[in-house]
Order: structure tokens, then C-alpha cells, then sequence
């Protein structure tokens, strides 16, 4: 923690701290308010200290005490300005507290430095030259005497955007977020009914009800491979078939699963028919003068 | 350092939970989309799957059809004639071409049985027949 007076010694050691603001620079005063809650407190902070305040931007803070309520105005940019001077960039300042919270625990005035302390006058924290208090014993400051509420310096003050910004964009896109999960479960639930579509479809073939989609596809496929080979088998036994008559007859003919090969020998006469035709057909030739060969695969 | 620049933090996590769920609802719905075309599909395939499976694997009148072109034929046509539970081997011998053309083209042909092998020769004016088959 770190006393915060214009005397203050320049700071060398680049870290985070914790600031007690001396009545130096911050404004204060106490009033009995008629709210219940901090923020309307601070809310009114403004308009009852706002006689005792500059033309400037302050931020106001408020704690309650007792039935009263302590209220502070303070200039973040002058503080910031200040402190920078003293080697203590804003980065590196983290809680702020007021001296008026340690009234209580200021039975003995607080050593600030050789010239100054801090005092308690009738309840109001005041920094007094120690000259003035000739018979006083002095304590020093310490962590044990932190305060219990601490107030954020300025969050955001390098931000290029607002918290009240940053808040309304981000309640705005989590509304959007919230539409699009709602759409995309809207989709999951469609798909889930699509599932029970199927099934209610297995409901009309008893044979395929305990079978799986996948157990399905795969028994289309193979169905459709048998019945599309075994149709091919027949259309080309059909095909070879035209092409026999009394001046052309099979020689050979093999056909299995994968593919079907043919001799037919006929006439000279017969040949270019029979080459023509079975070109139509789609049926691989070879021929020879008096042989026609067919070969192909299924 | 994320102090300092808590705001847009927060804006970036609003944008990264937006995105997030904007690649949910995306997914989800291209998941849609192609479920919906796989399960129409699925659908008209039942109907196919039985009927091929009818027509190809659980045919009981095969046999007896087989046994029908036997009985066509003289006894000296057969070489072979084996018709087991699920297949068969036949060989036919001594076909005319009229006889041939008969078996192959009208018989064979119109029995939906899986035909494996046919292999024709010809011996001289005659022919030599021989089917594998399966149903």
C-alpha cells in the first residue's frame, strides 16, 4: 500500500499498488441520506458535493458509517497526472481507499514524512504539520491498517471503449448468441423427429424393424449391386442372342459375375451386320473374317 | 495488461460466444439438411430393399421351376443336375440351337436366381450348357 501525498517520494519499483488517498485529493464530506444501497448513495454523491468540486470529471465513492454516509469526490485524471510524476503509471495502480477510513484506528497521529502526519480532527482525517503537534507520538503506516472497502482507480481508462459500452455490445451479441442456440436446438429437435420418421417406416416391413439405418443402407447396396449385375447378365445373354440366326452361331460363350466373353462364327456376309448391331449394344468387338469376338466386363 | 484492456476482453468474449454459437446453429442445420435427404432417402429404399430381397434371396419357387426345365428336357440332355438347398449346378447336353435359345433366352433368363456362371460351347451341331446359380 501506498500513501498518496504531493510530497510523496518518487517511486522506482515498477509494481502493482494498492493507494491511500490523503485529503490532498479527494473531497470529502459526511451526511445522514435517506438511501438504502451504495449506489444511490454514490448516485447522490455527486449532486451534494458538487459546490466543492471544479469544473471537472470526478468520480464519487460512498461507504456508510453508522446512520451516516461518507461521501467522496475525486479527480482520476489529476491523480493519474500526478502519480505518473512520481514514476507510477496507471497500469500499476490498483485498489484506491480514502485516509477518512482510517479515522478509527487514529489514536495517534500517522508519520507521513519528516514535515507531515495525518490526524484525526473531530472525525475528519486531516494532514497537519508535525510541527503543530509538539507532544504527539507518531505511528507509522501499515497493511494491518488497510480499509475493508476498496474502490477501482478508473477500469478501462486505456480501453477504446466504454464498461457501459462493452456491457450494452455484449448484452446485445449474447442476445444474438441466445437466438442462434435456440435456432440450432430448434434444428437438433428436427433431426431427433426425423429419426422417429424412420422408425415409424420400419413399422409397415416387419423384416427391417430391429435393423439399423446403417444395417439398412448396407442392405440396399448390396441388393442393388445383385440386381443390377443380374439384370446386365440378362440383357447381354438378350443382346447375344439377336445376334444369332442360321449364318451366325455361338462358338463359345462364358458369362459370370464380372464379365462375358463370345465367339460367334458367321458369314462374310452376315459380318458387317453383326459388327454393327453389336456395336449399338455397346458390346466390345473383335473381329476376325468369319468370327466375331465379344469381350467386356459386367 | 488484461485490466487494461477488460472492455474490449469482454466485448471479444460476447464476439466468441456469438460465433461459437452461430457455428452451432450452422452445423446444425447443414446436419438437418443432409439427415432430411438421407432419411427421404432411407425411406424409399425400404421398399426396394424388400423387394430385391424377395426377388433375389428368399425365393422359394426357384427349385421347382428348375425342376420344370428338366422335365422339358430328354434324359440324354442331362449331363447334370444338381439343386441343393440354396444353388445349383446344372449341365445340359446335346441342345439344338432351337432347344438352346429356348433354355437360355425364355427358362433361364426369366428365373430370378443369381446366376454365376454360364458357359456355352458348341460340339459340332450341338451344344453344351452349363449353369451355376444361387438364390
Amino acid at each position: 500500500m501506498l500513501m498518496v501525498y504531493l510530497d510523496m517520494p518518487y517511486i522506482t519499483e515498477a509494481k502493482r499498488y494498492d493507494l491511500v488517498l490523503t485529503p490532498q485529493f479527494y473531497i470529502y464530506t459526511k451526511e445522514p441520506l435517506p438511501v438504502r444501497y451504495t449506489h444511490q448513495a454514490t448516485n447522490l454523491a455527486a449532486a451534494i458535493l458538487d459546490d466543492l468540486t471544479e469544473d471537472r470529471a470526478y468520480k464519487y465513492a460512498a461507504i456508510k458509517s453508522g446512520d451516516e454516509w461518507m461521501l467522496f469526490a475525486y479527480d482520476v485524471e489529476k491523480i493519474a497526472h500526478f502519480l505518473e510524476s512520481k514514476g507510477l503509471s496507471r497500469s500499476h495502480i490498483n485498489k484506491i481507499y480514502f485516509t477518512q477510513q482510517l479515522h478509527e484506528k487514529l489514536e495517534n497521529p500517522i508519520s507521513l514524512d519528516e514535515k507531515m502526519a495525518l490526524a484525526d480532527a473531530n472525525g475528519t482525517v486531516v494532514m497537519l504539520p508535525k510541527m503543530l503537534m509538539e507532544d504527539a507520538v507518531f505511528s507509522t503506516f501499515d497493511d494491518s491498517m488497510r480499509p475493508k472497502i476498496g474502490f477501482g482507480f478508473d477500469h478501462g481508462y486505456d480501453s477504446y471503449i466504454s464498461q457501459k459500452q462493452a456491457i450494452i455490445i455484449s448484452v446485445l451479441l449474447t442476445m444474438f448468441s441466445g437466438g442462434y442456440i435456440i435456432e440450432g436446438m430448434g434444428y437438433q429437435d428436427s433431426i431427433a423427429k426425423l429419426e422417429t420418421r424412420v422408425e415409424s417406416a420400419k413399422e409397415k416391413y416387419p423384416s427391417l424393424k430391429n435393423k439399423s439405418n446403417l444395417v439398412l443402407r448396407n442392405l440396399y447396396k448390396t441388393g442393388y449391386k445383385v440386381d443390377s449385375k443380374q439384370r446386365k447378365i440378362r440383357d447381354r445373354l438378350k443382346d447375344i442372342s439377336q445376334l444369332t440366326s442360321k449364318e451366325s452361331k455361338i462358338d463359345k460363350l462364358t458369362i459370370d459375375e464380372k464379365s462375358y466373353a463370345v465367339e460367334i462364327s458367321a458369314s462374310k456376309k452376315s459380318m458387317k451386320k453383326l459388327n454393327e448391331y453389336a456395336k449399338v449394344k455397346g458390346l466390345v468387338v473383335k473381329s476376325t473374317k468369319d468370327t466375331l469376338k465379344l469381350k467386356g466386363a459386367l | 495488461m488484461l485490466k487494461r484492456y477488460q472492455n474490449e476482453l469482454i466485448v471479444l468474449i460476447a464476439i466468441a460466444v456469438v460465433m461459437m454459437s452461430i457455428s452451432y446453429k450452422t452445423s446444425s442445420m447443414l446436419e438437418l439438411q443432409s439427415e432430411s435427404i438421407s432419411t427421404e432417402k432411407l425411406i424409399a429404399q425400404m421398399d426396394d430393399i424388400v423387394t430385391m430381397k424377395r426377388l433375389w434371396k428368399k425365393n422359394k419357387s426357384i427349385p421347382s421351376k428348375l425342376e420344370a426345365i428338366k422335365s422339358s428336357l430328354a434324359d440324354e440332355n442331362i449331363n447334370r443336375f444338381k439343386v441343393e438347398k440354396k444353388k445349383a449346378h446344372i449341365i445340359l447336353q446335346k441342345l439344338n440351337s432351337t432347344k438352346l435359345n429356348n433354355i437360355v433366352g425364355k427358362k433361364i433368363a426369366s428365373v430370378p436366381m443369381q446366376i454365376t456362371l454360364i458357359n456355352i460351347t458348341r460340339e459340332g451341331d450341338a451344344y453344351r450348357l452349363e449353369l451355376k446359380c444361387k438364390w
